[in-house]
């Protein structure tokens, strides 16, 4: 029996991925490949179809009551959305180079930038928990105002995936470890990364939203 | 540009484009804390968030390389939402007008 060999190659001519049988990868000859499988990425629109909305509730509320939205950011604790979002933007080029490096056969190294992504994800998380406290502190909570309610919905659902998100990590580590992935076969392991970029994808937005936009 | 972008690694790319979303955020970060949104920084705010989205859609996920039709939707999706926040900006009253029943 023959073997197909489908080898992907980036701008600079370096190799990214090899697969054999097409069994990793679906690629449209006409488009290129699809990283991860098509399954996540109706797992992401769908994710991303319901922040979009959100975001637009978000936007009719504040035409709405201006006031309620100009006062609510300058409560919040600008500090905690700036760390949140230099610590996503960094978890992102983590697990960026943590595909990198399984492309390239690296397993222990692509290993190393997955505990790393999981690290700031934890972060995040630690980050996020002090300034819910800091809120309290201040009296601040859901029912203060409209603006909050939708705070509170937005950073919590937003905090809930990025929980997922590190469960994801944690599976496509723990299948690392049972050497799952190699330079031919890591689907799984590029859908776990497009999630968490997805994660990060979401809070580009809700930062701006929430924090600056007063 | 082309012969630029074509020579450098992509441990370079990655690095620049992580070093280019911090930059961006702290300009919005500034925008926020040194003086009052107005309706020219809110929509500049709402265009950094655009160019941090392509930023992370084409280098850090790698969609510029990959399905095209996926890297539509999503850039499509980081266009279009900054536009509808610059729309609540520069024109509040007309998404009340379009928001209201009965009015």
């Amino acid at each position: 029996m023959s073997t197909i060999e489908l080898i992907n190659y980036n701008t600079d001519g370096e190799q990214l991925s090899k697969h054999q049988n097409n069994q990793d990868i679906i690629e449209d000859k006409s488009n290129g490949i699809i990283p991860g499988d098509i399954a996540i990425w109706i797992l992401i629109f769908a994710e991303l179809f319901e922040f979009g909305l959100f975001f637009i509730i978000f936007i009719i509320a504040k035409a709405h009551n201006p006031e309620v939205f100009s006062e609510g950011p300058q409560q919040l604790d600008t500090l905690s959305g700036i760390m949140n979002t230099f610590i996503l933007l960094t978890s992102s080029f983590f697990i960026a180079k943590a595909v990198q490096a399984i492309r390239k056969g690296r397993v222990k190294t692509s290993q190393k930038w997955i505990v790393f992504t999981f690290l700031a994800g934890a972060t995040y998380c630690g980050v996020k928990a002090w300034e819910y406290h800091v809120n309290d502190l201040r009296g601040i909570g859901i029912e203060t105002d409209m603006f909050f309610t939708i705070y509170y919905y937005l950073t919590f659902n937003h905090l809930l995936h990025v929980m997922f998100g590190m469960c994801g990590l944690l599976w496509v580590l723990l299948r690392s470890c049972f050497n799952a992935y190699s330079e031919e076969k890591h689907a799984g392991f590029e859908a776990a990364a497009c999630y968490w970029h997805m994660v990060d994808l979401a809070w580009i937005i809700i930062f701006p939203l929430l924090y600056v936009l007063a | 540009m082309n012969v630029k972008q074509f020579n450098m690694s992509e441990n370079k790319r990655l690095v620049i484009t992580w070093f280019s979303l911090l930059t961006m955020t702290l300009i919005s970060a500034l925008l926020a804390e040194t003086s009052s949104i107005n309706t020219v920084s809110g929509v500049f705010v709402c265009f950094i968030i655009a160019m941090k989205s392509q930023l992370v859609i084409d280098h850090m996920v790698g969609l510029r390389w990959a399905h095209k039709s996926i890297r539509r939707v999503m850039l499509s999706y980081f266009y279009i939402l900054p536009l509808l926040i610059s729309i609540g900006i520069i024109f509040p009253n007309f998404i009340v007008r379009m928001t209201t029943l009965g009015g």
